[in-house]
């Protein structure tokens, strides 16, 4: 239909062409003609900077190194290519055998990974990646080396995933880094990655984690096969491939999740999830997503189970009080009067006595109102932030009810509805579209407007799959196992199965009944893997 | 046509959800007075002889609907007549149900409000659920029923206090005869789940089907009963002079002076089994339409059949009272030839036929 109307209008040339063919230009064996070549490809920019100096080997040789200047290390140019080949060389008389590039990859380059190639593009890449190239007169071949290197962020706490326990360092933009960071959380020989590079002209390095042993195999399949047929131009953060890989491309609700903590990450794949990282950005994607996984933070596994518990169940309440709240307000006041208590329905009536508005378009008008002040807090900087909020209670809140044009009570009900539905984050861009489409259901039904838009919104979750997971799994379709992490955290040593909907080729997590006991019970007690002892 | 699979208790509870639908607010045989609960139970056990008739002929023609039954058993044509007359009957029951939500909100709740806003809202969750398959709507109902099941303890709680055990006595008061006529009318009601004839091909193990069924009768039957007996004990006598007796009794919850006038629970409970029942009616009637005439798949069918369901929901019933006398007069009657009488023709020329032949049922 797209195509044949692109078609139509003439416009087939806006469709994505294929990405160009790896065949490129060889090299030439004239050091000048070389560079002669990588200047056309790479333009004059300032930052390609060309050192050329003179190889001292049997004879002089006319040599360059070509870099970028801002993703090299200094040092290691300096120390392990520009010292070997300009001083060292010349201090020993050398019997060069075989080809020449081949002796200076073999005796004087002290980098650890050296390329050779001989044709234009793999170089051109190489450069932009950050590596150097070594050019010598009568050469056709170069040699790639690894100089990566430039100004990263050092590891700090996310802004959006705090923790009050529990480990203080997050994701930096830095996808090495990143997968490090997995790797000192996880030792084990099963963590693989997989690396591929997305982006045809950014070229992102993205790479799939997974703990073999435990995923899914076909998942692991389905995340490559979703990954290999994008095709596009940029991936700049982790929502660039989310958007292009998710199950329900047009449901608001996430199918992919979000995390920047290594422990999350950790968690989730040893679950039996998939990670997606992506260089360039501290966000890295987990699958297969649950709906559950938004009330679970990590603070729960760093707290006393019973706390954790109580503290979900603060969440939960929180989630629904941010969807619900506006519009049981607006049904109660508007179809329900006789469900208020009668002391509260006439304190309510005077305070919305002179009003001239309905209450719906007071609490969407408030709504809007808050959507703004929060939406300019996160924008502006720090310092005017204290004016928004200044402004916002004061004349917002205060002078809007004194004035008349809004009751107190509507205040109060969006106030509420705006702390709660800052608990659940991840939650946080649903319940705007929710909130906003049960006001106006129950502005229109009452409550039964809002029965219709809870059951629509039902039918929805309990058609949505992620990754060939239901959404909604545990609660539906439902597993006994694994409701010890839904409505109550239990304790860790009772978690002793994975996630059945995920990590069910092995489903074994810990060994069994390992509640502390005192040391006569526990003589005796064989606490090894059910898996490890079927060998 | 659906590639959807169910679990066998997932259509235990489907079947509990489709006989509560609508009869939380019309109790069966609630002309037996304090006798109901007793109805229900007789009703209960006359049940059983369709559930048993047309379980073996699902069995004995595993996988196939009861469209694909009839054809073969029937020969094209007569088949074809038989699954119109199933098919009537299921649409029917649908646009009831929806033709009791639009009573329930036009007298209680919405009262101004026009009843097509509300048709129309109620008919649009029912057109998407049903659009999505089975597996989608067994899902929404597994949260739905519990939800349910949860207010009905609660409502229970909540009416102790205003409980008195007399008025459940004396049980029987009625003449025998308009017993047994009470006792048909809900044994008329649980034979509804021959609806599911049209789901059991779907069924993850197909011979649990017998069973999933009673299962759900039974819990059907206890919810019915508890309510019953709840509303006998609340109200007395009187229970039987309200429209929606179970209405009236949560009006009554007065805890402390605090917790009063609940009657928000009966109508959440109606509206989400309504929606279960109405949804199942409209999905099992678009898929065998859809089977009768041969269509590839039955999602095109669904929003005009959902349309007629509305339509005829406001012409059959034109207000509650011929709705009730509908109820207590003519369904009992109505439902023999589609819930009994077809089911046992076509097993007994099944056998005679020796239908399936050997190969055709695996």
């Amino acid at each position: 239909m797209i195509r044949f109307l692109l078609r139509k209008f003439g416009l087939a040339h806006l469709r994505k062409e294929s990405p160009s063919t790896p065949e490129g230009k060889l090299l030439h064996s004239d050091l000048e003609e070389n560079l002669a070549l990588f200047r056309e490809e790479l333009g004059n920019s300032p930052d390609v900077i060309i050192r050329r100096f003179t190889l001292n080997l049997r004879n002089e040789l006319k040599s360059a190194v070509l870099f970028i200047d801002g993703l090299i290390d200094q040092q290691v140019i300096y120390d392990s290519i520009l010292y070997p080949l300009m001083i060292e060389a010349k201090k020993e008389k050398w019997a060069v055998k075989g080809h020449l590039i081949d002796f200076i990859e073999d005796n004087l380059l002290t980098v650890g990974g050296v390329d050779k190639d001989d044709r234009m593009p793999g170089l051109v890449a190489a450069v932009l990646a950050g590596d150097s190239v070594l050019l010598v007169d009568g050469c056709d071949q170069a040699l790639a080396i690894s100089t990566k290197g430039w100004e990263k962020r050092s590891i700090t706490e996310p802004d959006t995933e705090q923790t009050i326990k529990g480990p203080r360092e997050g994701f930096t933009e830095n996808i090495r880094t990143n997968t490090a960071m997995l790797r000192r959380k996880i030792a084990d020989p099963g963590l693989k990655f997989e690396q591929m590079k997305i982006g045809e002209r950014t070229r992102t390095k993205v790479s799939i984690a997974y703990v073999k042993g435990i995923v899914n195999e076909k998942l692991v399949e389905e995340v490559r096969r979703r990954l290999k047929r994008i095709n596009t131009d940029m991936v700049l953060d982790a929502n660039y491939l989310s958007e292009f890989i998710s199950d329900a491309p047009f449901s608001p609700f996430p199918t992919v999740a979000f995390t920047e903590r290594p422990d999350v990450t950790a968690a989730k794949l040893l679950e039996g999830r998939v990670a997606i990282f992506v260089d360039g950005t501290p966000v890295v994607n987990t699958a297969p997503t649950l709906f559950i996984e938004s009330f679970q933070n990590p603070d729960d596994y760093n707290f006393h189970f019973l706390f954790a518990t109580m503290i979900r169940w603060i969440r939960y309440l929180a989630f629904f009080l941010g969807i619900l709240l506006p519009a049981f307000f607006v049904a109660l006041t508007t179809y329900h009067q006789e469900l208020i208590p009668t002391p509260l329905l006439i304190s309510m009536a005077a305070a919305m006595e002179g009003v001239p508005f309905p209450i719906v378009i007071e609490v969407v008008a408030m709504g809007a109102v808050f959507e703004i002040l929060r939406e300019a807090g996160v924008r502006l900087a720090r310092p005017i932030g204290q004016t928004i909020s200044i402004v916002g209670a004061l004349v917002i809140g205060q002078a809007t009810v004194a004035a008349g044009l809004v009751a107190a009570p509507t205040v109060i009900v969006i106030a509420l509805t705006a702390i709660a539905s800052f608990v659940v984050p991840t939650q946080q861009e649903i319940g705007i579209i929710l909130r906003l489409g049960l006001t106006f259901l129950a502005g229109i039904l009452g409550a039964y407007g809002i029965l219709v838009g809870l059951l629509l919104t039902l039918i929805h979750l309990t058609s949505l799959r992620s990754f060939g997971v239901p959404y909604l799994s545990p609660v539906i379709p439902l597993s006994i196992e694994d409701q010890k992490d839904v409505i109550v955290r239990t304790p860790l040593w009772a978690m002793w199965t994975r996630p059945r909907s995920i990590g069910w080729p092995r489903p074994i997590r810990q060994g069994f009944g390992q509640s502390p006991t005192s040391p006569e019970e526990t003589a005796g007690k064989d606490w090894s893997r059910p898996d490890d002892k079927k060998g | 046509m659906e590639e959807g699979r169910i679990s066998s208790s997932q259509l235990s509870l489907l079947a509990i959800s489709y006989l509560i639908g609508t009869t939380f607010l019309l109790s069966p045989g609630s002309q037996a007075k304090q006798g109901t609960w007793l109805t229900i139970l007789l009703g209960l056990g006359e049940a059983l002889i369709p559930v048993l008739i047309f379980t073996t002929l699902a069995k004995r023609f595993a996988g196939k609907s009861l469209i694909e039954i009839n054809d073969l058993v029937w020969g094209k044509i007569v088949g074809k007549l038989f699954s119109l007359v199933f098919l009537w009957y299921i649409f029917h029951l649908g646009s009831a149900s929806f033709a009791i939500f639009v009573a329930l909100f036009k007298t209680t709740v919405l009262i101004a409000t026009p009843e097509v806003i509300l048709l129309i809202s109620g008919l649009l969750s029912c057109i998407y659920v049903s659009k999505k398959g089975i597996e989608v709507i067994a899902r929404t109902n597994e949260v739905l029923i519990l939800i349910t099941v949860l207010l009905l303890i609660l409502g229970f709680l909540l009416v102790l206090n205003i409980f008195n055990a007399n008025n459940l006595f004396p049980v029987i008061e009625i003449p025998i005869t308009r017993l047994l006529w009470a006792t048909q009318e809900s044994s008329s009601l649980f034979g509804q789940t021959i609806v599911f004839m049209m789901i059991f091909p779907y069924l993850n193990r197909r011979k649990s089907c017998t069973g999933a069924i009673i299962k759900g009768l039974v819990v059907a039957a206890i919810l019915l009963m508890s309510s019953a007996v709840r509303t006998t004990g609340v109200l007395g006598k009187i229970s039987e002079s309200y429209i929606f007796p179970n209405y009236e009794t949560d009006r009554l919850i007065d805890i402390g002076n605090t917790l009063t006038r609940l009657e928000i629970l009966p109508v959440l409970n109606f509206l989400t089994m309504g929606f279960i029942k109405s949804s199942v009616s409209l999905y099992v009637t678009s898929l065998g339409t859809a089977q009768l005439l041969n269509l590839r798949t039955y999602r095109p069918v669904v929003i005009p059949l959902g349309i007629l369901m509305i339509i005829a929901a406001t012409q059959n019933y034109p207000d509650i009272s011929s709705h009730l006398r509908f109820v207590e007069n003519i369904h009992p009657i109505y439902a023999l030839p589609v819930q009994i009488i077809f089911p046992l023709i076509t097993l007994l020329l099944a056998i005679i036929r020796r239908l399936p032949c050997q190969g055709e049922n695996q």
